[in-house]
């Protein structure tokens, strides 16, 4: 006989898997200051423009080196740095100065294209797995991440349809994922975190940082990684 | 517990607020939609919505309610309209039932492996109610409020959450073959 009182209990060990990731955190957090706050901040950007343009003009020819040599506007958004990186990611901080806008694309091909340098082409897809949606985000013209979505054709055996997201985003700096076992990726580093159901891995390769993320096994999303690395070879 | 210094609007208060209710509420938040939507991609697509409306929203809040009966609220409300979308219920077409852990006949009931079969199984069967029902079992149940606060959280009169339980009850009793204790409920509702 089931307890009704123990449902809170039952229901934990039944989603053992359903987890706050570390990861799922950082991008909610990026996210918050992505999407509201670019009003918010391109305001105090424009004023800071302002009033170092007047200073600049003002105080022009006594110190013409107090102007930066790529213009007044370019040292509001410098200022607008240091003042709006919340996770201090850098990454996350030109987004926050600009609006932020999003791409589908319909092929990986033109996918590759618009992102440039760095894409790479993920293989060794687990079967059962198509490619769903293409979909990007940026700045201005300028892709700066790209989200590869594949899904199960077919839901499961449990009735679950699974998904596997491979993101590859332009960072500024590489960083190390503490808590995460480090593999050997063809001789680079991966960080990755799995549990019986869900895994996750990162690595990076020059400026782009690369996320394997779904409901797939360790060696699977590994296998993915690999595959990528390998189709620069 | 109640939003304290909503006067102080300043980034660095709103950063702290923010990773205090994704640290303090997250993994209900994340469960929760998991329980609605059965997806684990779509409920960590909520998670991020949810934190997002309560950052827009937070100097509004007035703390007439409890803040996790505000995030919860939200997180209900932002799993019907993912349920809602035609794109998501074409994928919950083809959901199964989990049935596998059914206990056979015969079967020892006292034994571990049942009883987590058992347990499995109404944890499923939960997951399969009807929206209006798992609403109230997982408010009741999950997240441990009363029918006055459920009543607040649904936006709802106190007597339907009543009978809504009650419907609920007997949906589970009835598709687990009685094997579901409710302890005192049904003679409380």
């Amino acid at each position: 006989m089931t307890q009704m009182k123990d449902f809170r209990r039952i229901a934990d060990e039944s989603m053992a898997n359903v987890n706050v990731r570390a990861e799922l955190k950082e991008k909610t957090l990026v996210k918050l200051y992505r999407k509201p706050n670019t009003v918010r901040f391109l305001v105090p950007a424009l004023a800071a423009a302002s009033i170092m343009l007047i200073l600049g003009i003002a105080f022009w020819p006594e110190s013409p080196q107090s102007m930066p040599e790529d213009g007044s506007t370019e040292m509001g958004i410098m200022q607008l740095k240091t003042l709006s990186s919340p996770l201090g990611a850098p990454e996350t901080s030109r987004f926050m100065a600009m609006d932020v806008n999003s791409w589908s694309f319909v092929s990986v091909e033109e996918a590759r294209d618009a992102f440039g340098e760095g894409f790479l082409t993920p293989g060794n897809i687990p079967l059962g797995f198509e490619l769903e949606s293409i979909t990007g985000t940026g700045t201005e013209d300028q892709v700066e991440n790209v989200t590869l979505t594949y899904s199960e054709s077919a839901s499961s055996v449990d009735g679950l349809i699974r998904f596997i997201t491979i993101t590859q985003e332009k960072v500024a700096s590489s960083w190390e994922y503490y808590g995460f076992e480090e593999v050997d990726l063809l001789g680079y580093t991966g960080y990755v975190s799995a549990s019986e159901e869900t895994a996750e891995l990162h690595f990076f390769l020059g400026s782009v940082r690369y996320d394997v993320i779904g409901q797939l096994q360790k060696d699977q999303a590994i296998a993915i990684a690999k595959s990528m690395i390998q189709s620069t070879r | 517990m109640f939003f304290l210094q909503t006067t102080n609007s300043s980034k660095a208060h709103l950063e702290k607020e923010i990773n205090r209710l994704i640290d303090l509420y997250g993994q209900d938040v994340l469960r929760t939609a998991y329980m609605y939507l059965k997806d684990l991609q779509k409920a960590e697509d909520v998670f991020q919505e949810v934190f997002i409306r309560v950052f827009r929203k937070y100097e509004t809040f007035q703390g007439r309610s409890s803040e996790k009966s505000w995030i919860i609220r939200i997180t209900i409300n932002l799993c019907k309209d993912v349920l809602r979308s035609a794109w998501l219920k074409r994928a919950l077409l083809t959901d199964k039932p989990v049935e596998e852990e059914l206990p056979q006949e015969g079967e020892s009931l006292e034994s571990r492996v049942a009883q987590d079969a058992e347990d499995k199984l109404l944890f499923s069967e939960v997951m399969n109610l009807k929206t209006e029902f798992k609403d109230v079992i997982l408010l009741y149940y999950y997240h441990g409020y009363d029918t006055k606060e459920i009543s607040e959280i649904l936006k709802v009169k106190e007597g339907t959450v009543r009978s809504r339980l009650h419907r609920a009850r007997q949906i589970l009793k009835e598709r687990l073959e009685g094997r579901v204790d409710f302890g005192d409920a049904d003679e409380r509702f």
